[in-house]
């Protein structure tokens, strides 16, 4: 039966219950949950007091797994058993991270089917999906006993940058956690929603993210309560652990200088870096003191020793601005999130070039979890729906594999989500009867330099000649940014579907690499795509010329043939080796080479079909 | 002639009730209404009519008039979950049908 | 979803012409989203959800649509039954394709490097003085109903457009992306 709710006397409307939906943000360093308490949402805090709780998780045999500070406390003397910043390894196969440089102290279950990365730990073989799940457990016990009852629904951020396969893992670990996930929000979003209701602002908004490790540049645009997401980007290996790394060398350059004492360790020279980035945070200059020796770290020089990565933040910055069509005038304020943001260079450097102060009034380690506490407030139900909509977009082109290995684009990246979109496809080969399907994220035009989504087949297509049939392939990427490909053949209505899952063990450069890849190799991509373009024409003509030859061969005189088989060779030689041009010069000869036999071969089957004889038949 | 609650439903009667800041207790009864007859009626007091029949269970005033007692005789209200929706829940031993919304019951 | 089905142009209450009110559309557009949108159906029934997500995918395609000036303009002919994929040769000019060359010619020779971000944003310039002409002249000719000649400044668009986001990817390269 329905549930039923207590209503005021006479059949009034009881004032609703305020249901209980939290925010939380799933951080690779820390982790933070946040609800609305009284006026405005709020980060919680543990019973001590502490609101980041950080990311890492102790597992032991026949215990529940420490998550925390203490599971952080025993990162040195447990490694095997403690993991932490699990979220770089969302939805990475096992040999993509082995594959990687980075070294990671763990053990890895070889013995998993999916090819998924587990770790052995004592308490047994846990993947990803399981360790923050239990990060997500620690937090919403904590909101639990804050709120003082169970959590109704919860919005989850995650990176814009976050594929479809980190995305769907970030949404099972939720859904393992025993959460109703609401929304998953990119990050950069939900940050521009915790100032965004504060403020009441109109206009566009540029949120500046500059974490630990990562850099995100979101451009939005806030107008009668409606959020829209004009543009995102950003450099997915930049942050503040390599301006630590900048100071770090800095202090063993004049360590070595000086030769007065050894060099310490590079863990002992990152933690001073990092002090002393600190420090300059509120002063113009900083001592580093090892032993006897002692150096002054101004901040001009922190200047010049992180000018090239600041840089980089701001063309990001100019790119976002681009893609959406605006001008630096455009942009009314600026949010900065990430601890980075706190340094004053890292503020100047953007106050500079947008020519206004950003914003950093919310401390800008909570701010995005603020956000999406917000946004759970308002999808639960305890604010009133018309408050403000998010318009979200995709962060990455999706496309489908066509011949030749190339990537056609389908959804490009920056495209407002939910979103739809179709395109017909055709058969290769005469009489195919099964299309092959294969689904694709990335900005580069090869599919070998992109992430392979999902693969799948619409099987069961009638034969017909090469080109005839239509295959319209429809693409549905919904609010989460969540990916499902459809493929139907049109004359039939034959269809195949596929919801995208996280993909394992196939081939693929690292996901993180792949923005920044597409952008520097766009000039290698163009000739890339040349070649295999020029590579397919070519297989064409000689597949088609083969086949004329077994049917009419004996059309040609000895000495015809001969030339032909010539050409024909040095097609086959050019297109292994030659580039483009060459490969469609020597198409082009092959072409006129051929081109009398195809005159011969087409007076016959004309005078055949004349004679009453279908050329259909002739062909066969 | 009784009517009982459930400890997690008193509870939670009486956290609205504290919410609210005032009313005497709820009322639960019947209206007629919907597909099949009749409606559950639960709503917070704050004046007792006459006739109305109070039941005390588990420190909650349960009042029910005269001519609802007669179909809800012998009815446990509990509190339960479904999902993401909660609200209270009534097992009526009377009730023979029950329409597909579940808020009307006929006997 | 048949009555999805509708003219662009009726759906966001804009007149069907090749001027249009940016600011009209996008306000109608959000207004819409404001109902349609899933994050307003995020505790809905599994149908209502689906559905959602289908009338929010279609009012986002329409807005691009009609937002793009180029695919407002292949959106416009197509509704008086052009098809704006047949492309015949001769449609296009010499003095079209000769330009054509010129401007991209100029853009290959420019250096790899930030030394051409300044020659970038004057070819940019001169792009867009030609793409804003040639809009004028799309509407010129679609408003005398001359379809024929609005598809081959159509073509124009195409080539100018394409030619922007070149520039575009260029100036990535030399920023270091």
């Amino acid at each position: 039966m329905a549930l039923l709710q207590i209503q005021e006397p006479g059949g009034k409307q009881a004032k609703p219950l305020h249901r209980r939906a939290v925010g939380i943000d799933l951080g690779t360093t820390n982790s933070l949950v946040s609800a609305s308490c009284g006026p405005g949402v709020e980060t919680l805090p543990d019973s001590a007091a502490q609101h980041l709780l950080p990311s890492v998780v102790h597992y032991s045999k026949g215990k529940p797994p420490l998550v925390g500070v203490e599971a952080k406390a025993l990162l040195v003397d447990d490694p095997l058993n403690t993991i932490a910043s699990v979220k770089r390894l969302l939805g990475k196969s096992l040999s993509e991270l082995k594959a990687k440089q980075d070294y990671l102290p763990f053990e890895f279950d070889e013995a998993r089917a999916d090819g998924a990365p587990a770790i052995l730990t004592e308490a047994g073989s846990k993947d990803v999906v399981q360790i923050s799940a239990d990060i997500l457990s620690a937090l919403v016990e904590r909101a639990e006993a804050s709120l003082k009852g169970a959590l109704e629904g919860a919005v989850i951020t995650v990176p814009a940058y976050f594929n479809d396969a980190q995305r769907q893992q970030t949404k099972d670990a939720a859904q393992l956690a025993g959460l109703n996930v609401l929304r998953l929000l990119n990050e950069p979003t939900a940050a521009a929603v915790a100032y965004g209701l504060d403020s009441n602002d109109q206009g566009n908004v540029v949120v500046f993210d500059l974490g630990g490790g990562t850099f995100d540049v979101s451009l939005l645009s806030l107008k009668n309560g409606v959020f829209e997401v004009l543009a995102t980007g950003g450099d997915t290996s930049l942050g503040g652990d390599d301006i630590d790394h900048a100071i770090a060398e800095w202090i063993a350059a004049q360590l070595q200088e000086s030769a007065a004492v050894a060099v310490p360790s590079v863990a002992k020279l990152r933690q001073l870096a990092n002090a002393a980035k600190h420090e300059l945070s509120d002063k113009p200059q900083t001592a580093i003191v090892i032993n006897q020796f002692s150096a002054l770290l101004e901040e001009s020089t922190l200047k010049k020793l992180t000018a090239d990565m600041i840089r980089r933040t701001i063309m990001s910055c100019r790119r976002v601005l681009r893609d959406a069509g605006l001008a630096v005038a455009d942009i009314d304020n600026i949010v900065m999130v990430g601890g980075s943001t706190r340094m004053p260079l890292v503020r100047d450097a953007v106050a500079e070039f947008f020519g206004k102060t950003p914003l950093t009034d919310i401390d800008p380690d909570k701010v995005v979890a603020i956000g999406a506490g917000i946004q759970a407030d308002v999808l639960i139900g305890n604010k009133s729906p018309d408050s403000f909509l998010l318009l979200d977009v995709n962060p990455l082109s999706l496309g489908i594999e066509t011949m030749g290995e190339l990537v056609e684009k389908i959804i490009p990246r920056n495209t407002t989500i939910p979103v739809a979109k179709a395109q017909e496809f055709t058969t290769f080969k005469d009489g195919q009867t099964v299309m092959s399907l294969h689904v694709v994220q990335g900005e580069r035009e090869l599919v070998s330099d992109c992430r392979s989504l999902a693969r799948f087949e619409l099987r069961d297509i009638p034969a017909m000649v090469a080109g005839a049939a239509k295959i319209r392939v429809s693409f549905q990427v919904d609010a989460d940014g969540l990916l499902s490909v459809s493929a139907e053949e049109l004359s039939t209505g034959k269809k195949a579907e596929i919801q995208v899952k996280p993909s394992y063990g196939l081939k693929s450069s690292v996901i993180e690499e792949m923005l920044q890849d597409s952008q520097s190799h766009a000039k290698i991509d163009m000739e890339a795509r040349s070649i295999k373009e020029a590579q397919l024409e070519a297989t064409q003509l000689l597949d088609a010329i083969a086949n004329a030859l077994l049917v009419d061969g004996n059309l040609l005189s000895r000495e015809e043939a001969d030339s032909l088989a010539e050409s024909i060779k040095a097609l086959e030689n050019t297109m292994t080796s030659g580039g483009s041009v060459q490969i469609h010069a020597a198409t082009e000869e092959l072409n006129q080479a051929s081109s009398d036999f195809a005159a011969k071969r087409m007076d016959l089957h004309i005078a055949n079909a004349l004679r009453g004889e279908s050329i259909d038949a002739v062909e066969k | 002639m009784a009517i009982s609650i459930s400890s997690t439903a008193a509870a939670h009667v009486a956290e609205q009730l504290a919410d609210r800041g005032h009313g005497i207790g709820i009322r639960v009864g019947v209206k007629t209404t919907g597909c099949s007859g009749m409606a559950y009626v639960l709503e917070f007091v704050d004046k007792l009519e006459v006739g109305d029949e109070i039941f005390e269970e588990q420190g909650v005033k349960i009042i029910v008039d005269p001519k609802s007692l007669v179909y809800i005789d012998g009815t446990e209200m509990d509190f339960v979950k479904h999902g993401v929706n909660e609200g209270f829940e009534f097992k009526n031993p009377n009730a023979k049908g029950e329409c597909g919304c579940g808020e009307s019951f006929s006997i | 979803m048949q009555s999805l089905i509708r003219n662009y142009f009726t759906l966001f209450n804009l007149p069907e012409a090749c001027e249009l009110d940016q600011e009209s559309l996008s306000a109608e557009y959000r207004r819409q989203q404001g109902e349609v949108h899933p994050d307003r159906f995020a505790n809905a029934e599994e149908p209502e959800k689906l559905r959602a997500v289908q009338l929010s995918s279609y009012l986002n395609e329409a807005y691009e649509t009609l937002k793009s000036p180029l695919r407002r303009a292949a959106y416009l002919l197509s509704l008086r039954d052009i098809d704006v994929e047949q492309v015949n040769q001769n449609d296009l000019s010499m003095d079209l394709l000769l330009e054509q060359i010129q401007l991209r010619e100029k853009l290959d020779e420019l250096p790899i490097d930030e030394s051409a971000l300044a020659s970038l944003d004057a070819l940019r310039s001169e792009v867009n003085v030609k793409l804003e002409k040639q809009e004028k002249k799309f509407a010129e000719f679609f408003d005398l109903e001359n379809f024929n000649e609005a598809k081959k400044v159509y073509h124009e668009l195409q080539f100018l457009y394409k030619l922007s986001a070149e520039i575009d990817a260029g100036e990535e390269i030399r920023l270091g992306y």
